[in-house]
Formats: structure tokens, C-alpha cells, sequence
């Protein structure tokens, strides 16, 4: 089953006022749509979403509410209906498809999307199907659980990885998604269905089999268990709730927290900032109190001379007071000898008699030493007094603090810049952050923490369930096998009809298993044949698939490739989309919206000429920083159908223009 | 690749083994019913039209076994 879209026309929607059309390609594969940003190319894509599934995505991949979807001239001018109209061709069948919105009451006029009324109408080869089967076709022909491989913002390509990387419910939704678009639902819906069942037949075995004498015995253990995996089915349905409720609960404060990640930033910045404020502050009291100590010695400093000069005044005194008792003892021990010498007659040295005249010359001698010994004195307490005072002074030694008290001061000076920049910096953050409820941001901080806990305790006990209820099946189907054994005729057709649906579950089941095997293959094949296509580094050999789709670049050596930019996960989702293309059960019209945004010329080059091999149908809306319109172009010429333009008319008003078409080729 | 050879041809393949005595022909019918209401919002349909498969499977069966056991 193949769309290929023919034309869209658009009313009212975005930022084109009035109707406007768009004709896609016929004879050749790809539109190109030029526009700056801001003109309209993501609402050209958010059109054919609208029409085809009733809603529209913002950037973040969120819906829209439709009343902003209106445009904003035409609202103001008092018409409130949009409607877009797109016509496509499924194989050979040719559709119409409308989707109009209006106010409910013309008279009043809407302003949320509860004041608006929705018609939906879908025309098949010219025949108006019934309003309640419009939206199952639709969703047979593109399933809108599979449109994000085929109406995509190249913006978003380069997440794809990181969300099937993570454990988020985003994560299930692109493997859910990826599943479906490869047919894999359709054989587990088959073994969900045959369980019903299975269920149903073997509950009517068992009634039967109470009546029967052999089987009554196994009826009963078949009863127990059916009744325990009914309750452990029920719990386990109730964790699965409780799970997803968790898994929804997380997404929301997810995106709460990264519309506040700025804030929660600053937060920890001022939190750091007020630690850094509060080890300055303590330093700059350690060091006043440095200060303080030091400047109780400092008199010390500034006496100093006086104190040297009277010390060194004392030290004369005290010295003079010893010369004069050595001085003294001298003169004493020579008036001594003196006397011996006059008391004898004799020379004590040479032993000659002293003459009369040698005495009276020793005589005069004596009285002359004992008047010198009459000025020599030495004053004890004088001297004492001396001593005590230079000890006392002494130990009034410089303190030698000026020197510390300048180095204190000018850590102090330092200190206190610092301080006065964290406390503005400090002032500029409170300012910044008044505006915002910090108490929330960490309550759901705390909340995203604990809801992330609880979703892995669900998961394992989740696991813990299912383990269960496998082990008792089992247990069921052994039993089953013995109410067959031993039931007599009666009970013939039911056993068989229960092993019937025994042997087809055991069927899908194992079909399922290697058709997921086959798949990841598949996709592991195309994807690395792809990526080499559009990869310029060499050293790569190709692409790894995990169980979640996800994909690993490979070096040369065949080890996965850590790091990889925002380009390479560009490339690595465009390929995966690709190579989910090729394998997909359903085939369909490619819009990409910015597709080259993040990358260089070279990769531009491979991709445009990859491109036309993705689908029969592909719409490029691109802006001029994404594309050179001459040099860009001339790879894909040849496939180019026609070229429109977005032209501004207004700030509020948007225009498709055609600027080029193949008047040559073929309708296809 | 499409769904329908891709899927079936494992199915068919699978079939000697698991279930030798099913006829593909019932393994081919369940899997359009799926196939045919995989996207439909209401799938409720599908068990209960998967049970009409078998009961007439079921039937040839029982008839062809009686038969047979008559016969021999």
C-alpha cells in the first residue's frame, strides 16, 4: 500500500491567509519549498499533519492547541473558519480529504478550542465514506503511530538516538513505533487474541471436565490456576497503570525541568556563590582577628628606640659600676702588698733589706693608693637596679609585626574585592531569579528524582509478575494436557480446540521472535549501507542495532565509535528512517522540514543525492542557511518537480509562490 | 519487503515444527484478520472472528477424523 499527495490547499491555516495550494510532484520525486524562518515551512508540514490526524506539533513535539493554528489576520477580520483539503492516491484509488474547523456559534467568537467544531470528510474515488469510518482509513493508510518516519522536522533527527536510548515513555513510543511500521503488531495482536480465546475454550474444558470422573481432579488444580493467573494478570494490569501513569508523570516534569533548566542553573550558581561568600567572610574575620593580635604587641615597634637608647644608657652605668669594683680590688690588693712590705724589713720578692728612704717612699705610696681607693666605690644597689631594668627592657624586644600587620592588610583588601563582586554577582542572580518560583523548580526536581525511582521498582516488579504468570501458564497448559490425557469422549472436541489454540499461540510466538530477529537484520543492513552512503568519514565501517532500534557507529575494528556530534546523529537517524523505509509495510510521502540545518556542504551533497531514493515522493522545505539554491540544487535537478517559494506579506501573512517547474516530464 | 510474504513465509516456515497438524491455510486467515485491523481503533473484532477460523477448522477436522475412523 503507497499515499502519494497530489495537491494541499490550505485556508486560513498559520500564516497563509485566504486559500492557498500546493501542488506536489507528479513527474518527478521531489518539491522543494524555499523559506526563511518564521514564513510558514514548518505550518506547510503541520497542514498535512492537521488534515490527515487533527492535530498539529510544536517543536518540542507537543500538540497545538488549533485555535492558534488560525491565522491571526483572519481571526482579527472576524472569519474564524481554516480548513485545509489535501487530495492523494492510495495504489489506484484517488482521495479527498477535508478537515474544517468553525465556530460553534457563529455569533460568538472562539477563543478556545472547546469553542470550536471540527467536520472531518474523506472522499474515496468521488464516494463520501461515513464520518465514523473516516479516521480508521486514514490510519490504515499511514498510521499516524508511524508518520514520524514520514513528516519530520530535520531539527528533531539528531534526538532520535538519544531517545531510544533512554528509559523514558518517549523511548517506548519510537520503539512501539518502529514495531508497527515493520508489522510486528499484527502478529502479537494475534497471539493476544488467540489467548482470549484460549482462555474462553479452556474454561468450558474445565466445567466439563469436573463432571468426568478422571478429569475432576485436574478440572479443580485447572480452576486454581486460572484463577491465580486472572489475579496475578489483574495486579500486573495494575502495576502496568501505575507504571504508566509514573512514565507520563516523569515526561511532564521532564519538560517542566528543561523549560526551567536556565533557572535551576542559576540556582546552583548562587547556592555555590553564597558558599564562596560565606569561606570569604569567615577568612576575612580570621584574618581581622589576625590583625587585632598583632597590633596588641605593635606599641612595641614604635618605643623601640627609646627603649634601645635606655638600655644602652643602663649598660653604661652598669659597666662604669664594674670598672670601678675592678679597679678597686686592684688598688686594694697593691695597698695590701704595700703594707706587708712596710710591716717587714725585707724585700718579699728579693729578700734585700729595705731602706729608710724606700719606706718613706712606700709610705707615700700607700696614702696615694689609698686616696685613689677613696674614689673608687661601687654602688651594689645602683648596679642591681641596672641589671633589673635592662632584663625588663629587654624583653620588651621588638614584636617585629609591621611587616605580618601590611601582609594581613593587603590579603584583608583582597578579601573584601572578592566579596564585594560575589555579593553583586549574588544580587544579580537573586534579581534574576525573584521572578521565578525556586520552591516549585526544586519540588519538582525532587519529585522527578522520586518519580524515577518508583518507576524503576514498578519495572521490576512488573518483571516479577509477568515471570509469574509465564510459569503458571506453562503450568496451566501441562495440566490441560492431563485433563486430555484422562477425559473421556465428551471432552474430546474441547481438548482439542484448547490445544489447537495452544499450538497457534506457540505459532505466533515463535514467528514473532524471528521476525524481529529477520527485522533488526534488515535494518541493521540497510541503515550501515545508508550511513556509508552518507557519511564522508572513511574509518567508519557501518552501523550496530541494539533491541531498542538504537545505532551504533562502527570503526574499522568493528568497536563502537563513543563520541559522536550533532551532525553524525543527523546522519545515523536519517539512516535508520531510511532503512525503516525500505523495510516498512507501508509506503509513503516524505516530508522533511530543515532537513540540512546542522550540516556542511559535503554532507549536504550525499544527502541530497540520497534523498530520492527514500520514497517515490519527497517535499523539502528548506531555508536559504540550510541550502545554496544554485550550487545545492544542481544535485538533485534532474528530480526536482517544482520549486515554490514562501513569500512574506506581512508579518502575519505568508504566500506560496511558484518559482519553477518541469513542464517536460510525465505525470508518473 | 512487504508484511504479508515476510510474515507468512515465516509463519509457513515455522508451521511443520511447531503445529504440523494446522493447515496454513487457517495460520494465513488469522494473520489477514490481524493484518486487516491492526490500525483500526476497535480491534474487539479480531478474537471473535479468529474463533469462527478455528471452530470450522475444528469441524473439517472432527468430520475428516470420523470419516477416516469410519473408513479404515
Amino acid at each position: 500500500m503507497g499515499m502519494n499527495l497530489d495537491e494541499i490547499t490550505l485556508r486560513n491555516f498559520g500564516p497563509y491567509y485566504g486559500k492557498q495550494s500546493l501542488q506536489f510532484g507528479r513527474s518527478r520525486p521531489i518539491v522543494v519549498v524555499h523559506g526563511a524562518n518564521m514564513r510558514g515551512k514548518t505550518s506547510l508540514l503541520n497542514a498535512i499533519r492537521w488534515a490527515l490526524y487533527g492535530h498539529a506539533l510544536d517543536r518540542f513535539g507537543k500538540y497545538m492547541p488549533t485555535v492558534k493554528l488560525i491565522n491571526w489576520d483572519a481571526a482579527q477580520s472576524g472569519d474564524l473558519t481554516m480548513s485545509v483539503v489535501l487530495r492523494f492516491r492510495v495504489d489506484a484509488d484517488g482521495y479527498e480529504l477535508t478537515r474544517r474547523v468553525q465556530p460553534k456559534d457563529p455569533l460568538i467568537p472562539g477563543k478556545s478550542d472547546q469553542d470550536f467544531e471540527e467536520k472531518l470528510y474523506l472522499e474515496k474515488n468521488g464516494y463520501q465514506l461515513s464520518s465514523d469510518t473516516v479516521q480508521t482509513e486514514i490510519n490504515r493508510i499511514l498510521p499516524e503511530q508511524i508518520s514520524l518516519f514520514f513528516l519530520f522536522d530535520g531539527e528533531m533527527l539528531n534526538k532520535y538516538e538519544g531517545l531510544l536510548s533512554s528509559s523514558d515513555k518517549q523511548a517506548q513510543i519510537i520503539k512501539d513505533s518502529i514495531e508497527l511500521i515493520l508489522g510486528v503488531p499484527s502478529l502479537s495482536n494475534a497471539v493476544s487474541d488467540l489467548r482470549i480465546n484460549l482462555k474462553e475454550a479452556a474454561k468450558k474444558q474445565q466445567q466439563l471436565a469436573k463432571k468426568d470422573k478422571s478429569a475432576k481432579v485436574f478440572a479443580e488444580v485447572a480452576a486454581q490456576l486460572q484463577a491465580d493467573i486472572d489475579q496475578l494478570e489483574e495486579d500486573l494490569a495494575g502495576l502496568q497503570e501505575e507504571r504508566d501513569k509514573s512514565l507520563q508523570k516523569k515526561q511532564d516534569l521532564d519538560e517542566q525541568l528543561q523549560a526551567t533548566a536556565a533557572i535551576e542553573t542559576d540556582v546552583a550558581r548562587l547556592k555555590l556563590l553564597q558558599d564562596q561568600i560565606q569561606k570569604l567572610e569567615a577568612e576575612q574575620a580570621r584574618l581581622q582577628e589576625e590583625e587585632r593580635a598583632k597590633l596588641t604587641n605593635a606599641w612595641r615597634d614604635l618605643v623601640q628606640p627609646k627603649i634601645q637608647a635606655r638600655i644602652q644608657r643602663l649598660e653604661q652605668e652598669s659597666s662604669a659600676q664594674m670598672d670601678g669594683l675592678s679597679k678597686a680590688n686592684v688598688v686594694k690588693t697593691k695597698a695590701k702588698d704595700l703594707n706587708e712590705l712596710l710591716s717587714g724589713s725585707l724585700c718579699p720578692l728579693c729578700g734585700s733589706a729595705v731602706s729608710d728612704l724606700d719606706v718613706a717612699a712606700l709610705q707615700r705610696k700607700k696614702a696615694e693608693l689609698e686616696d685613689e681607693l677613696k674614689h673608687l666605690s661601687f654602688d651594689e644597689e645602683a648596679w642591681s637596679k641596672a641589671s633589673e631594668s635592662i632584663r625588663r627592657l629587654r624583653r620588651l624586644s621588638p614584636a617585629g609585626v609591621a611587616d605580618t600587620i601590611g601582609y594581613i592588610e593587603k590579603e584583608l583588601m583582597k578579601v573584601r574585592v572578592d566579596l564585594v563582586d560575589l555579593e553583586q554577582l549574588g544580587r544579580d542572580l537573586n534579581e534574576r531569579l525573584k521572578a521565578h518560583d525556586q520552591v516549585a523548580i526544586a519540588r519538582n526536581r525532587r519529585d522527578y528524582d522520586d518519580v524515577t525511582k518508583e518507576i524503576g521498582v514498578l519495572e521490576s516488579q512488573i518483571e516479577g509478575k509477568e515471570k509469574l504468570i509465564s510459569d503458571k501458564q506453562a503450568e496451566a497448559t501441562r495440566n490441560r494436557a492431563q485433563i486430555s490425557k484422562v477425559g473421556g469422549p465428551e471432552l474430546e472436541r474441547l481438548n482439542r480446540e484448547v490445544q489447537l489454540y495452544e499450538s497457534l499461540i506457540a505459532l505466533f510466538e515463535k514467528a514473532i521472535e524471528r521476525l524481529r530477529d529477520d527485522l533488526k537484520v534488515a535494518v541493521e543492513r540497510d541503515a550501515s549501507e545508508i550511513f556509508l552512503q552518507l557519511t564522508t568519514d572513511r574509518s567508519y565501517k557501518g552501523l550496530r542495532i541494539n533491541d531498542y532500534y538504537g545505532l551504533a557507529i562502527l570503526d574499522q575494528k568493528g568497536g563502537e565509535v563513543p563520541v559522536r556530534s550533532a551532525g553524525a546523529e543527523q546522519i545515523v537517524a536519517l539512516s535508520l528512517i531510511g532503512a525503516l523505509n525500505r523495510n516498512a509495510i507501508r509506503k509513503g510521502p516524505i516530508v522533511m522540514d530543515t532537513p540540512f540545518g546542522r550540516l556542511d556542504p559535503e554532507h549536504r551533497e550525499n544527502i541530497l543525492k540520497f534523498i530520492p531514493t527514500m520514497s517515490d515522493q519527497i517535499t523539502l522545505l528548506v531555508h536559504a542557511g540550510e541550502v545554496d539554491r544554485e550550487r545545492d540544487m544542481a544535485h538533485i535537478s534532474g528530480r526536482i518537480d517544482r520549486e515554490y517559494e514562501i513569500v512574506r506579506v506581512s508579518s502575519s501573512q505568508s504566500r506560496l509562490e511558484l518559482i519553477k517547474e518541469d513542464k517536460n516530464g510525465q505525470p508518473r | 519487503m512487504n508484511e504479508d510474504s515476510r510474515t507468512v513465509e515465516i509463519l509457513l516456515q515455522e508451521l511443520p515444527q511447531i503445529a504440523p497438524g494446522i493447515s496454513p491455510d487457517l495460520v494465513r486467515s488469522i494473520f489477514h484478520v490481524e493484518e486487516r485491523l491492526q490500525f483500526d481503533n476497535d480491534r474487539a473484532e479480531a478474537a471473535p472472528q479468529i474463533k469462527k477460523l478455528v471452530q470450522v477448522h475444528l469441524e473439517k477436522d472432527l468430520t475428516k477424523g470420523a470419516i477416516d475412523g469410519d473408513e479404515s
